[in-house]
């Protein structure tokens, strides 16, 4: 028997006294070439304004510095009927539904100018005289996404979806809770790797960027990665562009915004048709081309405090060299990650 | 009927000649006459009699009447007058004169020559007697349990509330009684015979019926407990109940409790009826002719349950002592019922007679349940019954808590009590409460946050209820069952903190109301109401996928990220009135029972606009009426062989949870369906028939998830969904027979969806091929046997042609091909049981044995995927698993 991971939920009453079949794999391993993260700079865009993709694209051996990776910007509406996060019609290609934008591991675009009514708040038009249709309902973050796909060349490579968060209005609020959405919402800084670390029961050393960690063949690992600290309430002075702060309020503070961890944001609560104060919650995901990890992911929740997560990773017995990937990622689409070289001695 | 006496007064007189003459009735009396006067040589006779009319004034008065007329017949015997005399007033006068006027006589003659006369009449009314009452019979045999031998000898006693004295007969060689004249109403039967203490059982004489009965008496054993000291309750009822649908299966729940896999829990025996699907192992779900399990409707003693198994589908809602039997009828039900598109389970409840305190208690793995009965005074009786759980009490502490998350235990129970009346010989009244309630918690922890599961359910609710039964006539019964309940439901999952969630709060009040009159003796009529009124509350939050069916998904597919949230009230009002006449002809040998059911349909909606803190809620009312003709045909050309075909309109109001604007729409419209079934039966012996059904049923207007890329807002759901369903089913049925009774049924059926004029699917809860097989048997010495085999078809689901990568929330999607293309592996199990009596003084202990999957089948389940559905599998059901439990019953 084998235990399904995410897929597992919603298996109900019917596992009373019944068996799960082992169908898990290793995701955190790198078998193939994969596209593991996207990053977008700025991590949230608004309607036709500009930004650049890159992708985090990985194979046994290493990361890959040129690929063939396509970007397409999708175009079509999810119909309600469908249940994943985007239009069939993207993933497969049809009807029109992309646009391509470029090719590589990097690329740089443009939001269409509808982007908000297309995929966000603002109502999409009905019928000629009808009126308008359903908004996109938006995520737990009150978040809405720009669908962009990365295709292989090859028919045979399987599509990633990377959902770009756009910076909308809100539906369903009023005219002043919109006007002061607009007034205290900062956009989202994606979250970064601040450091590093080795850790025993004794100590943690860090891991410079650049340098290669050097462990024995079947050794396990604790790697811890940390993020920065954001400050629970706004304060000016202290660096960081964040909470209800903008360039009037405390010009020291807003040049670049954010905080590249787990920041405190607005956002419009659908059930209490209110403005509430949300914090992020991060996400590490750990990959290797070798070895193995305890978990493929861990993370904070949002009322977690600590700026830290760790995992053990077990060195491969047979192999000379590796490498890791650890990617860390917010609520809000932003990602970022780090990758670590391991030499293995016998 | 008017009966009316004639006498006959008359004067002769000759014309002319001032002869009178008066003769007594019926002959005629002569007066005096001269001598040289003409002689009356022949009296005139009356050879055409008119029988008068009864004054419909008079009719009620009840009181009788004379009226003496004068009448002058003509020389060809004719009436050419007709004078009143005496009268009984003018109705009475004008009747008997016009009845008088066309009276033939053979004329009289006067010295031997036709002549015309007049005569004095005594024409006399009398009141029709009363009709003599309708009476019943009570036609049966008794046998011993266990044997099928007939009992001879054995004095069947019948006492009928109201009656003098008890009616009696004593049964023959072949076991076989019959009592003809009884009064109609309430009638308890006593049996007393050798080798048995007596033992009662509760029958309902209707008039101008006979009924059927078969007891199976359990004897003492020579090593039992001693002649007087036996139980009670060892009287078996096998007479099938009243069958007015035209396909339907009804068990008696002392059969229903021997079924391998019910644990001795007489609802679960629904699961092996006919039509019924092989639902996935603890989904609770009852699937009926491939409809999806919230189209059929559970009714105990007619009021509607939210559900018929407690959480898990290991145990039904009402305790088993409680039920007297459960009918399945998987559609073309008739007139009084309604409001479903799908089939109708009907719990008949019963209030145990006894004549001193007793019980029950029982234990097993998964619950412990007791139940007491007893009188209260003569005319009064009272029962309660109490199960709880604790399966995931000690589940817990022997899996240990980790292992207790991830493995979803239920935790439930129920209770009812019941009060039966009787306060004169005509009524009954039955005050009835009963709840239940349901926990299930389960959680899969990960190290990333994100990741970790919760499903968290529950479900509760009470009902109370007033069953009153009145036996307003010889003819006629009228029953109101007026009820009241609640019921709080809650469903949530949350992966991370993306939790989806649905809580309800239900009011419901309603009444049932039916009058059944036999007008004669080939025409019954019922004719009743069913008001329904539902208030809910209702709060949702998350994904709009929420319920499979409405979106295709994977099985353990995590939710889609985007929320909504709702919270709106909705109203639904429902009072239908329904008319069902039975025409039974040829003496029943063709029974034709049309039928109409009107159903007016109000909802009121607290918001129709999704919500919004920019614009106030707007409401929403909408109403509806449709006419719902129903008819049903059964024809006994042969004593064995019976004929059946039944056709009828049915409807179901929306879901309250479909009435939300964010999730669904509040303006649905209301779905139909039509319901044809044409089938016959054969009885092969006494208690084995094969009964063949063929079924086609079409539902419209379907709510379904918007297929528009860009909805109107309120219009998640729109009605554009078709279903059908159409197939055969048999069933060869063995009722209780020396000791063996079973069935087995096969149904050969598809069931198919539709969006718009697109083309049909598989729907998801088609079975193609159902089979199951009961057999039990009663063995000497307190032993039962008895085993289930099934198999089904899995049912389809929509497999996965591959994946991308969803790099935003690091999860694989899946993409579809053909939506319910595949299906679950065929599903084959078989189940043993065997259980032991024994009989302690005035008690009676009895264990049993289930194994369930005896041949350790890893049966198929559910079909899941990899986490980038790299690969495939199935979720097997438990391997063989033995069930002991164990009852005390005093």
């Amino acid at each position: 028997m084998g235990v399904l991971k995410p897929g597992a939920f919603g298996l109900g009453v019917v596992l009373i006294a019944a068996c799960v079949p082992d169908v898990d794999v290793d995701l955190a391993l790198v078998t193939s070439p994969r596209v593991l993260a996207v990053a977008a700079d700025p991590a949230e865009v608004g309607p036709g304004e500009k930004m650049t993709l890159r992708a985090l694209y990985a194979a046994p051996g290493g990361t890959l510095t040129d690929s063939p990776l396509v970007w397409s910007r999708c175009s079509a509406r999810r119909p309600l009927a469908e249940l994943g996060p985007v239009s069939r019609d993207c993933i497969d290609g049809g009807d029109g539904a992309l646009t391509e934008i470029g090719d590589g591991l990097e690329v740089a675009s443009q939001l269409p100018p509808d982007v908000c009514r297309l995929f966000g708040p603002d109502p999409p038009p009905g019928d000629p005289g009808g009126p308008a249709g359903r908004p996109v309902d938006p995520d737990l973050s009150g978040g809405y996404y720009q669908p962009i796909v990365l295709a292989g060349r090859s028919v045979a490579d399987s599509p990633t979806l990377f959902r770009l968060r756009i910076a909308c209005g809100l539906a369903a609020a009023t005219q002043e809770q919109s006007s002061q959405f607009r007034r205290r919402y900062q956009r989202n800084l994606a979250p970064a790797i601040s450091a590093l670390e080795r850790v025993s029961d004794a100590s943690a050393d860090l891991l410079p960027p650049g340098e290669a960690l050097v462990v024995e063949a079947g050794e396990r690992v604790r790697l811890r990665a940390r993020w920065t600290a954001c400050p629970g309430e706004p304060e000016c002075g202290d660096g960081l562009c964040t909470l209800g702060e903008d360039g009037t309020a405390c010009a020291a503070d807003c040049g670049p915004p954010g905080c590249a961890g787990a920041e405190y944001y607005l956002r419009f609560d659908p059930d209490e048709l209110d403005l509430v104060v949300a914090r992020e919650s991060l996400a590490i995901s750990w990959f290797a081309d070798a070895g193995h990890f305890d978990a493929e992911r861990t993370g904070r929740t949002a009322d977690d405090r600590t700026n830290a997560s760790d995992n053990t990773w077990t060195a491969p017995e047979d192999r000379d060299e590796a490498t890791l990937w650890i990617v860390i990622r917010d609520d809000r689409g932003g990602a970022a990650w780090r990758e670590l070289s391991v030499l293995l001695s016998r | 009927m008017i009966v009316v006496r004639v006498a006959l007064l008359t004067t002769l007189r000759a014309a002319g000649l001032g002869l009178a003459l008066g003769l007594g009735a019926p002959a005629f009396a002569a007066a005096p006459a001269p001598a040289a006067a003409p002689v009356l040589t022949r009296e005139p006779v009356l050879v055409h009699f008119v029988e008068a009319e009864f004054p419909a004034s008079e009719r009620d008065s009840g009181r009788g009447a004379k009226v003496v007329l004068r009448l002058e017949i003509a020389a060809d015997g004719s009436v050419r007058a007709a004078e009143v005399v005496e009268s009984a007033g003018p109705a009475f006068d004008e009747a008997a004169r016009a009845a008088a006027l066309r009276f033939v006589f053979q004329p009289a003659e006067v010295d031997g020559v036709p002549s015309a006369i007049r005569i004095l009449y005594a024409y006399e009314f009398r009141p029709a007697p009363p009709e003599p009452p309708p009476q019943g019979a009570l036609v049966g045999k008794v046998q011993a349990r266990g044997r099928g031998t007939p009992l001879a000898g054995v004095a069947v006693s019948v006492t009928v509330v109201g009656a003098d004295a008890p009616f009696t007969a004593t049964t023959d060689e072949g076991g076989a009684f019959r009592i003809d004249a009884l009064p109609p109403g309430s009638a308890t039967v006593e049996l007393q015979g050798e080798g048995f203490a007596p033992v009662r059982a509760e029958e309902a004489i209707e008039a101008g019926t006979e009924l059927e009965v078969a007891y199976q008496i359990q004897l003492a054993e020579p090593s039992g407990p001693a002649e007087g000291e036996g139980d009670d309750l060892e009287i078996v009822v096998t007479a099938p109940p009243l069958r007015r649908e035209v396909v339907s299966t009804s068990i008696r729940a002392a059969e229903a409790s021997k079924v391998p896999g019910t644990s001795g829990d007489v609802l679960r025996v629904v699961e092996s009826m006919p039509g019924v699907a092989r639902a996935a192992a603890g989904s609770g779900q009852v699937i009926v002719w491939g409809a999806a399990p919230q189209d059929t409707r559970v009714y105990v003693d007619g009021v509607p349950v939210p559900r018929l198994y407690h959480e898990g589908g290991l145990r039904s809602v009402m305790h088993p002592s409680l039920v007297d039997a459960v009918e399945l009828t998987p559609g073309g039900y008739g007139a009084p019922w309604g409001r479903g598109l799908g089939g109708m389970v009907r719990v008949d409840a019963k209030t145990p007679r006894r004549d001193r305190f007793g019980g029950k208690v029982a234990a097993d793995l998964l619950d412990a349940s007791a139940f007491v009965a007893a009188p209260l005074g003569r005319r009064a009786d009272f029962a309660a019954a109490l199960r709880v759980s604790y399966l995931r009490a000690w589940a817990t502490r022997a899996l240990g808590d980790e292992v207790a998350a991830y493995v979803p235990l239920p935790g439930y129970g129920d209770g009812q009590v019941r009060v039966l009346v009787r306060p004169s010989s005509r009524d009954t009244v039955e005050i009835v409460g009963m709840a239940a309630s349901d926990r299930f918690r389960r959680g899969v922890p990960n190290p990333d946050p994100a990741l970790a599961t919760l499903d968290r359910r529950s479900l509760d609710f009470q009902r109370v209820y007033l069953k009153w039964t009145r036996q307003t006539s010889e003819r006629s019964t009228l029953t109101v069952t007026p009820y009241v309940g609640l019921t709080l439901s809650e469903q949530a999952t949350a992966f991370g903190a993306l939790e989806t969630s649905l809580r309800a709060r239900s009011w419901l009040v309603g009444a049932r109301a039916n009058h059944r009159t036999r007008v004669t003796e080939w025409l019954r009529i019922d004719a009743g109401v069913d008001l329904e009124v539902n208030f809910i509350q209702l709060a949702r939050r998350g994904a709009l996928a929420l319920r499979r069916g409405r979106a295709t998904s994977v099985f353990g597919q995590p939710p889609p990220d985007q929320l909504g949230a709702d919270a709106w009230d909705v109203a639904l009002v429902g009072a239908a009135p329904y008319v069902e006449a039975e025409f039974s002809l040829w003496h029943g040998a063709l029974k034709i029972l049309p039928g109409l059911r009107l159903d007016p349909y109000a909802r009121s909606v607290s918001r129709r606009n999704p919500p919004s803190a920019a614009a106030p809620a707007v409401g929403l009312f909408a109403e509806d009426f449709t006419a719902e003709p129903r008819l049903s045909i059964v024809a006994a050309p042969t004593d064995r062989l019976r004929l059946r075909a039944a056709a009828g309109l049915y409807r179901q109001m929306p879901a309250p949870e479909d009435l939300s604007a964010t999730f669904g729409n509040p303006a649905l419209s209301t779905p139909r369906a039509l319901h044809v079934i044409a089938g016959g039966s054969v009885s092969i012996t006494d208690t084995l028939s094969l009964e063949l059904t063929g079924f086609f049923t079409r539902a419209r207007d379907l709510a379904m998830r918007s297929p528009s890329a860009a909805p109107l807002p309120a219009e998640a759901l729109v009605p554009i969904g078709s279903g059908r369903a159409y197939g055969l089913q048999a069933q060869l049925r063995q009722d209780l027979f020396k000791g063996l009774f079973g069935w087995i049924a096969y149904t050969l059926m598809r069931s198919e969806r539709r969006v718009g004029d697109g083309p049909w699917r598989l729907s998801d809860f088609d079975q193609t091929h159902i089979l199951t097989a009961v057999l039990a048997y009663a063995l000497p010495r307190g032993f039962d046997a008895s085993l289930r085999l099934r198999y089904a078809r899995g049912f389809p689901r929509t497999p996965v042609t591959g994946a991308y990568y969803d790099v935003g929330r690091d999860l694989y999607q899946p993409i579809f091909g053909a939506q319910n293309s595949v299906r679950v592996p065929d599903f084959v199990q078989l189940d043993v049981r065997a259980s032991k009596r024994f009989d302690i003084r005035r008690s009676r202990l009895e264990i049993y044995l289930e194994i369930l999957n005896v041949w350790n089948r890893k049966n198929a389940e559910e079909i899941v995927y990899a986490p980038d559905y790299s690969a495939r599998g199935v979720i097997t059901s438990f391997p063989i698993l033995p069930v002991l439990g164990v009852s005390w019953e005093f």
